[in-house]
């Protein structure tokens, strides 16, 4: 019995693994003896045929790939025939094998092949060669090994080739196959570029397959992405208009997200930012930033904000002005960080978008933003700049700068001017701050959060950093103190400004004299910057409206430099040095008033400068005042022309010729300029210019008549002494 | 007439500055992956197109016999003589077959010739492991040594 069944295992194995292969008929006697328990065969039988289908499969697979390598050479002689029928059905046949996996493989593993695939698309007419050479390319496009050889047998050059087919699935094939190389074989870029892939898919554009358009544009932002070539290319293509119209026209989401990060690679293109501007991209881009797509709003956005500073003279971007106000609202950091510089951008210099951004609430979305952003300063400091632009010149200039206030800005504001904010983010709350402070209901609410110390601590800092610069660099003044890419001297101007416009009100004034800084303003007399110049004699000028700062002022030496900027070119300059002087001079005899004047009236008249073009306003004012306190005895204007050609006072008429007719005389700026000033004016806070009480009357320029005016006038009052030394107006050794 | 700043009683508030930015964003190509099934829906669609709009391709006819010939002769001799389990010796590595993973019965025969084909590599796994057991694991090494 054993022997029997020992003989029969290997049958029995047999007929569980392979029945397929026993005899008919014949019959293996089962070792079974207990019928719940299974032999081991039993057991063995279901997973070994299993095992046995998955062999066989594999085999299969194994013979489609040796079938497929055996038949390779065969095909390449083939698809290499003269015979363009036998050509193509060559390349039916390549098609149908590259559809299955094993001989696929066999194909990419050919160079020959694919080489011969290459040039039969490539050389070939019959449309059916084409396409099934276009279609195998495309299946091994799918795999790493099947994009080295496409690339290397010079599919690319076929392929854009291709691009121009009328037949649509020529097309489709060619463009992703193209995608895939772009996407994952190296040098495949530069190599579509070189064979002109850029224009043709720029040509492309005019499509309306959706799906299609995707591709392409996806095509474009891979090859144009960092490579300023590709962007002009695009740009000579005409690629920025074609963009734009889908943007307009098309809602595929995908397709949308495609065009705009090309739009977004173009638009730091100096070239094409133009050119996307001018074809309505900003109100394109602007149609989408509502959209529940939070990709394609960004990318909007990042193209929105590159293009802006283009863009501040576009009409008709309401929405667009609407939308941002609105995304300032956004949990996003980038959308608000994009929100607030496009605003930033487009609100610099632009009257209207000022105003809209105010009268759709955008002040109050600013602060706000400010207030979330705590420290964030990529988005402090473009939403600061943005107010900055919102509270000034413009119509609602004023409302704004309440508004700041009214919606509890101003604490955060000034505290942003402490640590750790950086220069950028610092000087941008100083520009802010003398915005805001040309509101007076503001004057208070800025000193009690503690503006004016830390202004004059930071205008100290960069004035030192200023000063220690000059002093290490020998001979080369022209090198700045930069910090952050903020250069010290413009910190310097700012917080002068700053401080110029708070002290406009008394208490102000107080902390400012009692921060000991009156003499770094008298050292800003001293720079060589106008702009520098002009804020110091400003500062001053609001300073020395109280006679405790008149004096200070005048102990600090301020005399002599606002002597010399009496003869500054710059209108502005000339005119708060010589108000600087007239308050100083307030407690002092007869006889300096005079030379005061004396000194002033020469300013106006030396011959080497006079250009602006007319004489300022503003200094026959000053000689006016000056004239009343020294009371209707004085001749004056005798005095001061004695010794010439009898030259008539400024009021005395008659048909002289006027020099400086030629010249023209602006009627606009000395009014103006001097508002500014407000010499004597209600706000002074009780001084002895009571004579200079009387509000200055600015009355029109009309009322002097220059026509009357001398050509040769006198020179500069200062006299030599014994030793040939000019002395000034000012010394009192008489 | 000097420029007395900004424009006409302005010139006292702060100047309007404007910034350039020029962000191009990261080189994004991974989230092109996305765009895959874009692909195959666009070729599928020019495909079936094609099927709709071109004539129906040619067919072997009798000028195309010595094609036909040709390529049946290049077949026949790759053709083995039947499907079983005759050890396959293959000249030119063309992918593994066997799984590239580590078993408990010892080093997998002949050394495995990895292919970049993941869909192989995946057939396979799921095929053996579906039914690995020790004793036909080591029935399928023997096969292919």
């Amino acid at each position: 019995m054993n022997q029997q069944l020992n003989h029969t295992r290997s049958q029995r194995v047999r007929a569980a693994m392979f029945p397929e292969t026993l005899e008919e008929g014949i019959e293996i006697p089962s070792t079974q003896f207990d019928p719940s328990q299974p032999t081991a065969v039993q057991r063995l039988s279901e997973p070994s045929q299993m095992l046995k289908h998955a062999v066989v499969n594999l085999i299969n697979y194994q013979d489609d790939a040796d079938l497929a390598t055996r038949a390779v050479p065969e095909l390449i002689k083939l698809l290499n025939d003269e015979d363009q029928v036998v050509v193509s059905q060559a390349a039916m046949m390549v098609h149908q094998l590259s559809k299955k996996e094993a001989s696929r493989h066999a194909i990419m593993n050919s160079p020959q092949i694919v080489a011969a695939l290459v040039r039969a698309m490539s050389t070939s007419n019959d449309l059916e060669t084409t396409r099934c050479a276009a279609g195998t390319l495309h299946n091994l496009s799918h795999h790493r090994q099947g994009l080295l050889a496409i690339f290397k047998s010079g599919g690319i050059p076929a392929l854009v080739k291709l691009l121009s087919s009328p037949v649509e699935s020529v097309l489709f094939y060619a463009i992703t196959t193209l995608h895939n190389l772009l996407l994952h074989q190296e040098g495949s870029k530069m190599a579509v570029r070189l064979a002109g892939g850029l224009q043709k898919m720029v040509a492309l554009l005019q499509r309306n397959n959706v799906k299609f358009l995707a591709i392409v544009t996806d095509c474009l932002q891979i090859l144009a992405y960092g490579n300023q070539e590709s962007k002009l290319i695009i740009l000579a293509s005409g690629g920025p208009a074609e963009l734009v119209r889908i943007m307009r026209s098309y809602t595929y989401e995908k397709l949308l997200w495609t065009t705009s990060r090309v739009l977004k690679v173009l638009s730091v293109c100096s070239s094409n930012k133009p050119a996307i501007v001018e074809a309505g991209g900003m109100q394109a881009l602007s149609m989408h930033l509502g959209h529940q797509s939070q990709r394609l709003v960004l990318n909007c956005l990042w193209t929105l904000r590159n293009l802006s500073d283009a863009g501040t003279k576009q009409e008709s971007i309401d929405t667009l002005i609407h939308g941002l106000v609105q995304l300032l609202g956004s949990s996003d950091i980038n959308v608000v960080t994009c929100a607030a510089g496009i605003l930033s951008n487009l609100t610099c210099n632009n009257l209207r978008n000022k105003m809209l951004v105010c009268q759709v609430g955008g002040i109050e979305n600013l602060v706000r933003t400010i207030i979330q952003a705590g420290d964030r300063e990529e988005i402090t400091e473009p939403a600061v700049c943005a107010l900055r632009h919102l509270t000034s010149r413009h119509p609602e200039a004023e409302m704004a700068q309440n508004a700041v206030r009214l919606h509890y800005g101003l604490q955060v504001i000034v505290k942003l001017l402490h640590p750790p904010s950086r220069w950028p983010l610092i000087k941008a709350v100083i520009g802010l701050i003398r915005n805001l402070a040309l509101c007076p209901a503001n004057h208070a609410p800025l000193r009690e959060h503690g503006a004016i110390p830390r202004l004059v601590q930071l205008l100290f800092k960069s004035y030192q950093d200023t000063q220690r610069q000059r002093s290490s660099v020998a001979s080369n003044n022209s090198q700045s103190s930069y910090a952050d890419g903020v250069r010290m001297e413009e910190i310097v101007e700012g917080t002068a400004g700053a401080l110029h416009i708070l002290a406009r009100e008394a208490h102000n004034r107080a902390i400012i004299r009692g921060l000991q800084v009156i003499p770094v303003f008298v050292q800003l007399l001293y720079s060589e910057i106008e702009n520098v110049q002009r804020v110091g004699a400003g500062v001053l000028c609001e300073l020395a409206t109280d006679k405790e700062g008149a004096e200070m002022i005048e102990a600090e030496g301020a005399t002599a430099p606002l002597t010399e900027l009496l003869h500054s070119r710059n209108e502005g300059v000339a005119t708060y040095a010589a108000a600087v002087l007239f308050r100083m001079s307030e407690d002092k005899p007869q006889d300096y008033k005079k030379r005061l004047s004396m000194e002033l009236t020469n300013s106006i008249f030396r011959e080497e400068s006079a250009p602006w073009g007319g004489t300022p306003y503003s200094f026959f004012q000053a000689a006016d005042i000056d004239m009343n306190m020294l009371g209707p005895d004085e001749a004056y204007h005798d005095q001061i022309y004695q010794g010439s050609q009898g030259p008539p006072s400024v009021h005395s008429l008659g048909g002289r010729h006027n020099p400086y007719a030629q010249q023209g005389f602006d009627t606009q700026v000395p009014i103006d300029s001097m508002q500014g000033l407000d010499l004597g004016g209600p706000q002074g806070g009780g001084t002895g210019y009571a004579p200079m009480g009387t509000e200055m009357d600015l009355g029109s320029p009309s009322d002097l008549n220059f026509d009357t005016l001398e050509p040769t006038l006198p020179h500069p009052s200062s006299q030599q002494d014994a030793s040939g030394q000019l002395t000034a107006w000012y010394d009192t050794d008489l | 007439m000097p420029h007395v700043g900004g424009g006409g009683g302005d010139d006292l508030a702060s100047s309007d500055e404007i910034k350039v930015f020029k962000d191009e964003g990261e080189e994004e190509n991974r989230s092109s992956e996305n765009l895959t099934d874009l692909k195959s829906s666009l070729v599928t669609e020019g495909e079936e197109d094609k099927n709709d709009q071109l004539p129906v391709s040619h067919s072997f006819s009798g000028s195309k016999n010595a094609l036909s010939s040709r390529l049946q002769e290049a077949i026949t001799t790759a053709a083995t003589p039947g499907k079983g389990f005759e050890p396959v010796s293959h000249s030119t590595p063309i992918g593994y077959v066997v799984s590239p993973y580590p078993h408990p019965n010892g080093t997998i025969g002949p050394s495995s010739m990895v292919s970049h084909c993941y869909f192989l590599e995946n057939e396979v796994r799921r095929r053996l492991v579906s039914t690995c057991c020790c004793v036909t694991c080591a029935a399928l090494c023997y096969l292919f040594e």
